[in-house]
């Protein structure tokens, strides 16, 4: 047990129990910016498909719900339970980050547009999926590609394709501002408002396709 | 399901009853357009419910087989979440549902989570949320399935209700009991076909009114399909094997019962029980298809046809 306690002791002697508060500003990052990344996205595919299988979507559609109401309300309500949840522990890491200071307004928004956009990956996860399971799998696989896209994982060259797509990236916003937080280097771009149109565009695009994704999800159901 | 042709008209009440495989649950999601058909044309309320949009569903109901809830919101809670979807307003939703609660007995399960509730009472809540709004058509699927007879009973007298009204119904059931009670139009469905669509009593009096006198005989006497192959054994009785008993359907009631027990007991049968009993659809069925209604039909490669408009 004397490595558990040498563990126990640092932590307590530096006075700081968050965990990655001592990694790398860039590995800490990609883990809080994936955390919370994976928590949108599984928190929204996986109850979409359990709600295809329990026939909760077919009672909805036969009670004259649209989908695209559906699934907007849904994305809406989702994102800020999830905001509401998510919140303390990401201002949290802003209060012990050793960098920067983003500001807990800047972190909320940040987190709140992130969170919708992993509503919505999660949304055509659930509908690609024929069982929990893959639905699960499917989450996994997309938003942690998203993830590489936003530069998460690694820091693209400037100029190259990456770095194209990288400012493209919705979940930028998000990683940047944990980035400042763990006391990275945000790489210097173009601003936001292309990841934001991304994000938005997404969105717009879930909603729009809502009839076919709930028409998919509630046929897990009905065979 | 081929060849089927049905029209329903407002205000009536239409039941479709088969065994099952015989294709109801697949009518009853084509007419709620959670399926298409392959072939043949479907209207509901002059459209395709497979492409009908808002509109269309406000103007129907449908409580499909097998209830789907909120486990942990409560009944009334749940029955108010699918009435705002419908539209309705709210003060006049909760009073819509709390009458519908107490018809179904449900009034003090009102506030308790669904997922404590027993099926019977999942059951009614379903329908008392597919009651909620006034409709012009009303799909319900296994409506008694589940229900207690003081639940069959409720059902009936807001159908007639909705009926007097104008409501187009159109149950599936396999509860031909229930039946009578429930719908003034039999549709027999079998094997994705109509064997007869009449008044219950129009069906009945197909079988001329005849009493069956069932007979169980004992394993050791002679078989009741042997039985069947000789003559009459009295004047006025046809004698059928059913599920391994002999069946006498007497034009005379119960008068040759004395004979044909007497014919019995000379041709070796040794008799164990001896029932009366007045005809019933399950029996109108029987004589139509050939087998009981709660045979099983034999799957068939799935496809639709046909159409069903109020």
């Amino acid at each position: 047990m004397s490595a558990a306690r040498a563990e126990w002791m640092i932590a307590l002697r530096r006075r700081r129990l968050l965990a990655l508060s001592e990694a790398p500003p860039a590995h800490a990052a990609a883990a809080y910016t994936a955390l919370f990344v994976l928590f949108g996205v599984f928190g929204s595919a996986i109850p979409l498909v359990r709600d295809g299988q329990a026939g909760i979507l077919t009672r909805w559609k036969l009670a004259g719900l649209a989908p695209g109401r559906l699934l907007s309300e849904r994305l809406a309500a989702q994102s800020t339970l999830d905001v509401l949840e998510s919140l303390p522990a990401a201002l949290l890491v802003l209060a012990l980050g050793s960098g920067s200071h983003p500001g807990a307004l800047r972190l909320a928004v940040s987190l709140a547009f992130g969170l919708l956009v992993a509503n919505a990956v999660g949304a055509w996860a659930a509908a690609a999926a024929r069982s929990l399971a893959e639905s699960a799998l499917f989450a996994s696989v997309g938003s942690l590609l998203l993830l590489h896209a936003a530069g998460v994982f690694r820091t693209p060259a400037p100029g190259s394709l990456a770095a194209l797509v990288e400012s493209l990236s919705p979940f930028r916003v998000l990683h940047e501002t944990f980035l400042q937080a763990a006391g990275g280097a945000t790489a210097a771009s173009s601003g936001w408002g292309p990841a934001l149109a991304v994000g938005a565009g997404l969105v717009g695009l879930t909603v729009l396709a809502s009839g076919a994704l709930v028409e998919s999800l509630a046929r897990s159901r009905e065979g | 399901m081929r060849a089927l042709d049905l029209e329903l008209r407002a205000g009536e009440r239409a039941a479709v009853v088969g065994p099952n495989g015989s294709g109801k649950s697949t009518l009853v999601r084509l007419v709620a357009g959670l399926l298409r058909p392959t072939g043949g044309t479907l209207r509901v309320l002059g459209e395709d419910p497979s492409r009908a949009g808002v509109a269309f569903r406000r103007r129907t109901a449908v409580a499909l087989d097998r209830p789907a809830h909120w486990e942990v919101l409560g009944a009334r809670e749940n029955a108010l979440l699918l009435a705002s979807a419908r539209g309705l307003v709210r003060e006049d939703a909760r009073r819509r549902i709390d009458d519908l609660l107490s018809r179904f007995g449900l009034t003090a399960a009102a506030d308790v989570p669904v997922g404590e509730l027993s099926l019977g009472m999942r059951r009614r809540l379903h329908l008392v949320e597919a009651l909620t709004a006034d409709v012009e058509l009303l799909v319900l699927d296994e409506p008694t399935l589940g229900l207690d007879p003081e639940g069959v009973l409720a059902l009936a007298g807001e159908l007639g209700r909705r009926a007097e009204r104008g409501t187009a119904v159109l149950l599936a059931t396999n509860d031909v009991g229930a039946v009578p009670r429930l719908a003034g139009r039999v549709v027999f469905l079998a094997a994705g076909r109509v064997l007869a669509d009449d008044a219950p009593a129009a069906l009945l009096a197909r079988l001329g009114g005849r009493t069956r006198l069932e007979v169980t005989l004992a394993a050791t006497g002679r078989s009741a399909a042997e039985l069947v192959r000789d003559p009459p054994p009295a004047p006025g009785v046809v004698l059928r094997e059913s599920e391994g008993r002999l069946v006498a359907e007497s034009d005379g009631g119960t008068e040759p019962l004395p004979d044909l027990l007497r014919a019995l007991l000379d041709r070796g049968a040794t008799v164990q029980g001896v029932g009366v009993r007045e005809p019933d659809l399950g029996d109108v069925f029987l004589e139509l298809a050939g087998r009981p209604l709660g045979s099983p039909v034999p799957e068939r490669p799935s496809g639709a046809t046909g159409g069903a408009s109020p």
